[in-house]
C-alpha cells in the first residue's frame, strides 16, 4: 500500500491531496458548506483514492471515517511546508475561520500563535469586505493594482470595519483606496501574531487568500521582509496530512508526529 | 493499554471529609459565639487562628460553586447589581452568594470582621471593603509592598508593624491575646502543613509523575483554608504517604506518559475534568503549575513568628514582578523536567494575567521548552469554550510528541 491521502476538512473548503511513493498525484478542493462530511467524502471520491488509508486535519476532522488518525491543522502545515519548503522558518497561514502563524524546524512545530476568537485578521474579514466593497475575490488584484493611495482601515473589529468602510463608501472615496487599506489593515493584525512567535525568515504564506498578490505583498510590507508563496498555496495543509498518513504507515515509523 | 488509568487518588474521598468538617466546625463555632472573619487567601491567617477567630474563603468558595455550576447565575445576581463582567468571577460569584446566601455548602456564615491584604491584587481591597460595608462589620487591610522580586528590609518591617497592630485588634475581638508563644504555635502548624505540602507536590518530578497538578489544584484546598490547623497537617501527612506510595510504585497519573508540562496561573474549573481527560488522552503530564507552588515556605520561622510571616506574606508570587514569575516558571521547567508549558490567560485575574506573552518567550528562550498561552477564565463558565481550548492544546501536544 503506497498510496495515502490527507483530507484537511476546513471551515470554507475541504481540501483533499492523494500521494504515493512521496508524490502528489492529485488535489482537490471542494466548498466544505453546507455539509461538511458531504464535502469530505465527495473529495476523497474525487482523488480515486480507493482504500487508500486517510489522515484528516482542519475543523472537521473528526467528521470523517475510516481514518488512520487526525492532526491538528498547525502540525499538518508544518509537515506540508517542511516537505515542500524545507528552508522554510516561518509559515503565516490565513484560513476562512482563523489565521495562523507558525515557526518551523524540519517540518515540524517550533513555536505557534492563533487568531481564532476574532474574525478580523482571517480569511472572514476579506469575505465580508469583498461583499460590502462589491469587488469579488479574484478580482482583488485588479482593483488594486490602481496607483490610490491606501486608506486607512483602522477598526480592529470587523463589524467595527465593515460600517467603517461603508462610511467610506457613502464619501465616495474610491474603492481600490478601500481595498488596499484593508489588505493593509489584515497584514498588520497578521503581523502582531507572527511577532508573538518571533518572526524568522525565510517566510511562507499559505491559504486560498494567497492567490492574490496584491495581498501577498501587503503582508510582506506589514511584516518588514518578503513572503514566499508556495504553488497551489490552499492545499499545503492537506498535502502535509497526506504525507504524515505515509509517515504513519510506514512499517519503520521514526519518532512521529 | 488500560484507557483510564489507575483509579485517582484515595485521598479524594477524605478530601471530602476535611472540607464538610471544617464547614461543620465553622459553624458551630460560630454558634457558640466564636467570631468568624472573612479573609483572602493571601491573609495572614495565623494571627486570627491564634486569636481565637475561624476564618472563611471566599474565593475557595467560588472556586467551589464553579466546580459546582453556580458561578453563572451568582455572577448574574452581581452583574445585575452593575458590577461589571470584566471584574474577577471569584467577586462577582461572592458578591452573588452573599446577597442570595446560597451556598453549596449548606448555609453561609456571616463575618463578625472581614479581612484583606493586597499581596495577591487590588481587586480585594474593594471586594472586601464591600464585604464589611454589606455585613456592617470592621474591615481590617494589611498593605503589602509590591516588589519585583524579594522584599526588602524596611518592606517587612512596614508589614511587621501591620501585623502588630493586627494582631492587638484581633485579640481583643476574638477574647484570646495573640501572645508571641501562641502565634509560635501557628506559625509552626502552617510550617508542617507547608512542607508537607511542598513534598507532595516535589513527588511529581518522579517519571512517571504520580499526581498531576489536576490532581493538585483539588488538594490544595486544606493549604489555603486551613493552613496554621493541626486538621491540615493530618490530611497532608495522609496525601504525602499516599504520593509517595505511588511513586515508589511507579503509579503513573497518566498512563503512557509521553510529554510533561508545567501550567501558570490559577486553573481552569468549569473546564476542570474536560481538561484533565484530554491530558491523559493526549498522554501529557500536567507536572507542575506556579498555583499550587505559590507558597514560599523558607521564611516561615516559629520562633519570629512577626517577621517571618511579614516576610512570608510579603514574597508572594502574585506581588511580584513578570521577571521574578518568569525565573520561577523557567525554574519549574527544569526542575519537573518539562517539555513544554502553559501560560492560561486568565480573563478574571490581570495580576497574574499580564505580561504573560513576554513570559512566554524569556521562559522558551531560556529553557527551549515550547510553550502556548490560552484563554479562558478560572471560574466564569461563559468564558470558557473547551472548543476554543483544545484549538491550541491539541497542536501543542503534537509538537511535544504527545496527542492522540
Ligand atoms: S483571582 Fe486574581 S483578581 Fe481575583 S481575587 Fe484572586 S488575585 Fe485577585
Amino acid at each position: 500500500m503506497s498510496r495515502f491521502v490527507g483530507l484537511d476538512i476546513g471551515s470554507s473548503a475541504t481540501k483533499g491531496a492523494l500521494v504515493c511513493d512521496g508524490q502528489v498525484l492529485r488535489c482537490v478542493i471542494v466548498p466544505s458548506m453546507p455539509d461538511m462530511l458531504a464535502a469530505a467524502r465527495q473529495a476523497v471520491a474525487a482523488l480515486e483514492a480507493g482504500d487508500a488509508p486517510v489522515l484528516t486535519t482542519g475543523y472537521g476532522r473528526a467528521l470523517f471515517e475510516p481514518r488512520i488518525a487526525q492532526v491538528s491543522e498547525i502540525t499538518a502545515l508544518a509537515a506540508g511546508i517542511g516537505r515542500l519548503h524545507p528552508e522554510a522558518k516561518t509559515v503565516v497561514d490565513i484560513g476562512g475561520q482563523d489565521s495562523k502563524v507558525v515557526r518551523v524546524a524540519e517540518g515540524r512545530v517550533a513555536d505557534f500563535a492563533m487568531n481564532d476568537r476574532c474574525a478580523a485578521g482571517t480569511g472572514r474579514f476579506l469575505e465580508v469586505m469583498s461583499r460590502v466593497l462589491h469587488v469579488p475575490f479574484d478580482r482583488f488584484d485588479q482593483v488594486a493594482a490602481s496607483d490610490v493611495a491606501p486608506l486607512p482601515v483602522t477598526s480592529t473589529c470587523t463589524v467595527f470595519a465593515e460600517s467603517e468602510v461603508v462610511g467610506l463608501l457613502s464619501g465616495q472615496a474610491p474603492p481600490a483606496g478601500i481595498l488596499k487599506g484593508v489588505m493593509a489593515s489584515i497584514s498588520v493584525r497578521i503581523a502582531a501574531l507572527a511577532r508573538q512567535v518571533g518572526l524568522a525568515a525565510p517566510v511562507f504564506a499559505t491559504g486560498g487568500a494567497m492567490h492574490s498578490q496584491a495581498l501577498v505583498a501587503a503582508l510582506s510590507d506589514a511584516l518588514g521582509m518578503p513572503v514566499q508563496v508556495p504553488e497551489a498555496p490552499q492545499t499545503v495543509t492537506a498535502r502535509g496530512a497526506a504525507w504524515l498518513c505515509a509517515q504513519r504507515q510506514s512499517p519503520n515509523r521514526s519518532t512521529g508526529v | 493499554m488500560n484507557p483510564t488509568g489507575p483509579r485517582g487518588l484515595a485521598a479524594n474521598q477524605r478530601l471530602q471529609k476535611t472540607i464538610r468538617n471544617q464547614v461543620l466546625f465553622t459553624r458551630a463555632a460560630k454558634m457558640l459565639g466564636r467570631p468568624v472573619a472573612w479573609v483572602t487567601s493571601g491573609s495572614p491567617v495565623e494571627i486570627l487562628l491564634a486569636a481565637g477567630i475561624i476564618p472563611f474563603y471566599p474565593e475557595n468558595h467560588a472556586a467551589i460553586c464553579s466546580a459546582r455550576n453556580m458561578a453563572a447565575d451568582l455572577s448574574d445576581v452581581a452583574e445585575a447589581e452593575g458590577y461589571s463582567r470584566d471584574l474577577c468571577s471569584y467577586f462577582r460569584i461572592d458578591r452573588g452568594a452573599m446577597v442570595t446566601q446560597k451556598t453549596p455548602l449548606g448555609r453561609m456564615v456571616a463575618p463578625d470582621v472581614v479581612l484583606a491584604s493586597n499581596n495577591i491584587c487590588g481587586t480585594v481591597q474593594h471586594w472586601f471593603s464591600i464585604t464589611a460595608r454589606h455585613f456592617e462589620v470592621p474591615f481590617w487591610f494589611v498593605d503589602t509592598p509590591f516588589t519585583e522580586a524579594s522584599p526588602s528590609e524596611s518592606d517587612v518591617a512596614y508589614v511587621r508593624d501591620q501585623l502588630v497592630e493586627l494582631a492587638e485588634q484581633a485579640g481583643r475581638l476574638g477574647g484570646r491575646r495573640v501572645t508571641e508563644q501562641r502565634l509560635s504555635r501557628v506559625v509552626a502548624r502552617s510550617r508542617e502543613a507547608l512542607v508537607l505540602w511542598r513534598e507532595v507536590l516535589a513527588t511529581a518530578a518522579a517519571r512517571p509523575a504520580p499526581l498531576t497538578s489536576f490532581d493538585a489544584f483539588v488538594h490544595m484546598a486544606p493549604i489555603v483554608s486551613m493552613r496554621g490547623t493541626r486538621r491540615a497537617v493530618r490530611y497532608y501527612r495522609h496525601l504525602l504517604a499516599e504520593v509517595s506510595a505511588r511513586r515508589t510504585s511507579g503509579t503513573a497519573a497518566v498512563p503512557q506518559e509521553r510529554a510533561r508540562v508545567v501550567w501558570d496561573n490559577i486553573a481552569i474549573w468549569p473546564a476542570h475534568r474536560e481538561l484533565k481527560r484530554a491530558f491523559k488522552q493526549a498522554g501529557v503530564a500536567l507536572v507542575a503549575d506556579t498555583y499550587t507552588h505559590a507558597w514560599t515556605v523558607e521564611h516561615l520561622d516559629p520562633s519570629d513568628p512577626f517577621t517571618s510571616l511579614a516576610r512570608v506574606y510579603t514574597d508572594i508570587l502574585l506581588n511580584h514582578g513578570a521577571l521574578h514569575r518568569h525565573k520561577v516558571l523557567a525554574r519549574m521547567v527544569r526542575e519537573f523536567g518539562a517539555d513544554g508549558f502553559i501560560l492560561h490567560s486568565n480573563r478574571s485575574c490581570k495580576r497574574y494575567s499580564l505580561g504573560q506573552l513576554g513570559v512566554k518567550r524569556a521562559v522558551s528562550d531560556e529553557t527551549g521548552a515550547l510553550g502556548v498561552v490560552i484563554e479562558a477564565d478560572m471560574a466564569d463558565p461563559r468564558a470558557v469554550s473547551i472548543e476554543h481550548l483544545m484549538q491550541r492544546l491539541n497542536p501543542f501536544f503534537e509538537a511535544l510528541g504527545g496527542g492522540t
